[in-house]
């Protein structure tokens, strides 16, 4: 099997997020960045996939120069090929111009799966899947908790998460793109030591974003920031409650109480 | 404003979903303050009884009936609502920001070659475009988001924004129509709906109700709220990370994806926050949030908040409450 999975590096956020003076972009400097989450199921369970059914996984990113910290990951893991398209650092992309971008590289390609996590921690719009499987002309299986190899039909049969415990079953003819949700597998630990090792050796593909782009006719975006702004506390009707641990403890239990809930 | 809007109803196991009452009721009022008519389109079979209800909260009610309809595939549903919209002409089409929103809106939108604004929290017209809010980062953050001017925007809409109970007086129009499938074609087979596993505990059943997620750390560590629900008589149940990570069993999960609880008392112990939990518990009668970080989207709908370390407080409620019986 060839299978390609797209990954996407986000910013770790504790506290608030700064946003910058034209408020049209916001301040990430500094931050620490890792593999978005979902995606680290994608990529854990293709190469399971691989392991079983044999074949290569390819790790494909969109984004700055550090994004090659997610695809060094990738191939520590156990990826065979990494493809980084770079794009400038303070660049805003939509997912439809992403979807485009990804397309144009992998519609290229001998491929038989995509792989992508459900959505991204940074914009959660879950919009990339379902539209690069649109792109490609091929069906696609959204929020996968299983997935299973149907090697004599060339079929891949899923599992997916639907709400409130429920969930259904599909088969997909390949090649199939699948949005994998959390919890679907235990991502492998890829240890310091050999992360360091692949930054050494380790080969990744450099593509140009805007290149890329280019070639594609009419592409432009769809979607457009406006402006960030943080969230209204007035919205609130949260009762703060401070003070040592067991003077917490009094006043929540003394509010409980005259409530009648305990 | 002229124009129309089309919602897309969702139904499972014969019901229509809650969101779709939502949409009707909230988007309702904003289709009247905007003189847009609100239309809407039932794909199933054999629903009649759902369709003079739908009907009557809308301008007008398209229903899709065939056999293969009683459950949602997206290439089904792609397959009958592009010749729909195309007909109808809506200016944004609705759906919920559900499995199935997520599923099939990206998808549509491309296929129409128009915009996609997904999981909005509202949405209005300006300078000649479409402006929506929407979160960034699991609510650390909102932005505006504006979509190119089209024909058609998609959009998904957050379940629990709006209140459901529909008022509206519609002239029940139903038009239904005849739509040929060629599934001989289709890519996407759909085999079977698996409901929810019935045996072990029921956490949408108890009276109080403690919630634990990420902010555990590990698994050896559940004994602090394991000692709070023994304490309080309450079921103790945990967000999809803790799931995942194998500490407690599927059937305490609580949120979207697995069970939605409305108890008297619901006590969230290192649980940020994030929409999908908390739209499962915010019905809840009283939420306390106990949690490291002040900016965490959990005090967005507890009543009561504590912020600090968890390990200190919640030892401290349980040693109280035990003091007191």
């Amino acid at each position: 099997m060839e299978i390609f999975v797209c990954l996407r590096q986000t910013p770790i956020i504790k506290g608030e997020p700064k946003i910058q003076m034209d408020r049209k972009s916001l301040d990430l400097s500094g931050l620490n960045r890792h593999m978005n989450e979902w995606d680290t199921y994608a990529l854990e369970e293709a190469l399971q996939m691989v392991q079983k059914h044999g074949g290569n996984v390819t790790v494909v990113s969109l984004g700055p120069k550090e994004t090659e910290d997610v695809l060094l990951h990738g191939l520590a893991a156990g990826a065979a090929k990494a493809i980084h398209i770079v794009t400038s650092d303070q660049q805003s992309i939509d997912n439809w111009t992403i979807s485009n971008v990804l397309n144009h590289f992998i519609n290229k390609q001998p491929f038989d799966l995509i792989l992508t996590g459900v959505q991204a921690e940074d914009d959660g719009c879950a919009e990339i899947g379902p539209t690069l499987a649109y792109l490609l002309e091929i069906p696609h299986g959204s929020m996968v908790v299983r997935t299973e190899y149907e090697p004599d039909q060339n079929e891949m049969k899923v599992i997916r998460e639907l709400e409130g415990g429920y969930k259904d079953s599909l088969r997909l003819k390949l090649p199939a793109l699948l949005t994998v949700q959390t919890g679907i597998n235990q991502p492998r630990y890829v240890s310091t030591m050999r992360l360091r090792r692949f930054k050494k050796e380790a080969t990744i593909t450099k593509l140009s974003f805007s290149d890329i782009a280019s070639e594609i006719k009419a592409l432009s975006p769809r979607v457009e920031i406006l402006e960030f702004f943080p969230y209204k506390p007035e919205a609130s009707q949260v009762q703060w409650l401070k003070g040592e641990p067991v003077a917490v403890a009094d006043q929540l239990f003394e509010r409980l109480r005259a409530k009648g809930v305990l | 404003m002229d124009g129309k809007i089309l919602v897309v109803i969702e139904h499972r196991e014969n019901e229509i979903r809650e969101i779709s009452w939502e949409l009707l009721s909230g988007i309702g009022r904003w289709a009247e303050s905007h003189k847009m008519e609100l239309e809407g389109v039932l794909l199933g079979y054999n629903q009649e009884e759902f369709v003079d209800e739908l009907a009557g909260s809308l301008s007008k009610l398209y229903y899709i009936e065939d056999k293969s309809l009683i459950v949602y595939t997206w290439e089904y549903y792609l397959n009958a609502l592009i010749p729909l919209i195309k007909k109808v002409g809506p200016q944004l089409i609705i759906l919920g920001h559900t499995s199935m929103g997520m599923d099939l809106g990206p998808r549509l939108s491309a296929s129409m070659g128009s915009p996609y604004l997904p999981d909005c929290l509202d949405l209005e017209f300006n300078e000649g475009g479409l402006v929506v809010i929407r979160e960034l980062f699991g609510g650390k953050l909102n932005c505006k988001v504006k979509a190119i001017p089209s024909e058609h925007y998609f959009l998904t809409l957050r379940s629990g924004i709006f209140n459901p109970g529909v008022e509206r007086k519609g002239r029940k129009q139903v038009e239904k129509i005849a739509h040929k499938f060629d599934p001989e074609k289709f890519t996407t087979k759909f085999l079977e709906l698996i409901k929810p596993p019935q045996e072990g505990v029921d956490i949408s059943k108890a009276d109080i109700v403690i919630g634990v997620g990420r902010g555990i750390g590990d698994k050896d560590k559940l004994k602090v709220v394991e000692e709070l629900a023994e304490a309080t008589g309450g079921a103790l149940a945990a967000t999809r990370p803790v799931i995942d990570n194998g500490w407690l069993s599927g059937e305490r999960q609580v949120g979207q994806s697995g069970k939605t609880v409305k108890p008297k008392l619901y006590i969230a112990c290192g649980i940020s926050g994030a929409s999908q939990h908390n739209i499962g518990v915010k019905k809840s009668e009283t939420i306390v949030a106990i949690n490291v970080d002040p900016r965490a989207p959990i005090y967005r709908i507890a009543h009561y908040g504590i912020v600090g370390d968890l390990f200190e407080i919640v030892p401290a409620i349980t040693a109280k409450i035990r003091s007191m019986k």
